[in-house]
């Protein structure tokens, strides 16, 4: 496995991440706090934003874009979470659209991807996330009949904002 | 809990030896970006793989440089569109040529990349390009035929023609070539022909590099005289021979002996 180049940067902002979400709490949200169902919130996650919204306690889904170099995706994101002391634990899986212009090629493709990480509330209506699995990412350009599928390793990280329904609360762990 | 999700990013973030999956990437979007690459690389080596084997030549060779000004694009007097279309592709920047032994090679550098199939342009479907180096052999403009008028300015006198086209996603692609001998001054009526070699760049890259065997040239190929050369490029669509057109200053070359 070889770790792309910009990994010093995203290095860092996984270790940055990995301490926020880890960290002892010291007032403010409770370290186990989540928000109840129906509550919807911003997400600006690297590199670009999404919308969630909290199905149960347990599920959630985002609607998320992400831009970079001529390339678009788009895409959606389920959460299953699960209890712990310090921070709520989650996995789940995604699926987005790709739009994409290359050197050569430009055309379209599809993105499958599973995840497993946290998300920490530093505030009560504040939360960072930290998410890392594979994905399978399919493209093709039609005009020279080229195709790609190939499995990379993706790392995510945002920072959430709950600004409607239920806000953050305290559960007993 | 905690400690498996710090045993999760460390084993994440660990380097292996043995490539099983990609790289890691901070977002699905760079990700995304990265699988692109990996699909260029693909297509360039499809396309390679139909046109061109990428020989290396020794960049030495290349001993004179004509400078092509960015974007100076202009209206072709025949088979164009209504206004000046401006397509990269064929902005040439810098065309190279030299000699190394009994070759001929000439090195002409984009500023877009060549594409590996037709593309839609402004409407059209372009489908070729390609790039034409021609030189008044005799110095004189009575001799041979007249190249494409650039800037109003006509090339009088061209005695050799060198044309290195290059198709779009054809099975098929046409050699360099060069035609010589024009007893009128019909640039389309000649009676000496010679055909060239592709050396490397072609579609997928910025760049042809073309060779020429020009040891029976004889006097279209003088050396050790000074000669003026000139250069244009052209793309053609479904629409337009002259969809889009790139002149070239005309410049003197001091040909090694």
């Amino acid at each position: 496995m070889r770790i792309a180049h910009g990994i010093r940067f995203s290095f860092i902002l996984a270790a940055l991440a990995a301490v926020i979400v880890l960290r002892p709490l010291r007032g403010g949200a409770a370290a186990n706090d989540r928000p109840s169902p129906g509550t919807l919130g911003l997400s600006l996650n690297v590199p670009g934003i999404g919308v969630r919204y909290f199905l149960t306690e347990r599920y959630s889904f985002e609607a998320k874009a992400q831009t970079s170099k001529n390339t678009v995706v788009a895409g959606l994101r389920t959460y299953r979470y699960f209890q712990s002391r310090y921070f709520l634990p989650y996995m789940g899986m995604e699926a987005d659209f790709i739009n994409f212009k290359g050197d050569v090629t430009k055309g379209t493709g599809m993105a499958f991807g599973l995840f497993a990480g946290g998300e920490h509330f530093f505030a009560r209506r504040l939360s960072t996330q930290f998410d890392c699995g594979p994905a399978l990412i399919h493209l093709s350009n039609q005009a020279s009949r080229v195709s790609v599928d190939t499995i990379e390793i993706v790392m995510n990280l945002s920072v959430n904002f709950y600004f409607l329904g239920g806000a953050a609360k305290e559960r007993k762990p | 809990m905690r400690r498996l999700f710090l045993i999760a990013l460390a084993l994440s973030l660990q380097p292996r030896p043995t490539r099983v999956y990609g790289d890691i990437h901070l977002g699905m979007a760079a990700a995304a970006k990265k699988a692109v690459e990996k699909l260029d690389a693909q297509a360039r080596t499809a396309a390679g793989s139909v046109y061109w084997t990428q020989y290396y030549d020794d960049p030495a060779i290349f001993t004179q440089t004509l400078n092509d000004p960015a974007g100076d694009w202009e209206l072709p007097i025949s088979e164009a569109p209504p206004s000046i279309i401006a397509y990269n592709t064929i902005d040439v920047r810098t065309i190279q040529y030299g000699l190394s032994g009994s070759y001929f090679y000439v090195r002409v550098d984009y500023a877009g990349t060549i594409p590996i199939a037709p593309i839609a342009v402004s409407g059209q479907t372009v489908g070729r390009q390609s790039t034409s180096f021609i030189m008044d052999t005799d110095n004189n403009n009575l001799t041979g035929a007249n190249g494409e008028s650039q800037g109003g300015v006509q090339f009088l006198g061209m005695d050799i023609y060198y044309g290195l086209g290059v198709e779009y996603g054809s099975t098929w692609h046409r050699a360099p070539y060069a035609n010589y001998n024009f007893p009128t001054n019909d640039a389309h009526v000649y009676s000496g022909t010679l055909p060239g070699e592709w050396r490397s760049g072609g579609p997928g890259h910025t760049f042809v590099i073309a060779r020429f065997n020009i040891s029976g040239l004889g006097a279209y190929f003088p050396r050790g005289t000074t000669v003026d050369v000139g250069s244009w490029s052209e793309a053609e669509s479904n629409g337009y021979h002259h969809f889009a057109f790139d002149p070239a200053p005309a410049t003197t070359w001091a040909i090694p002996p």
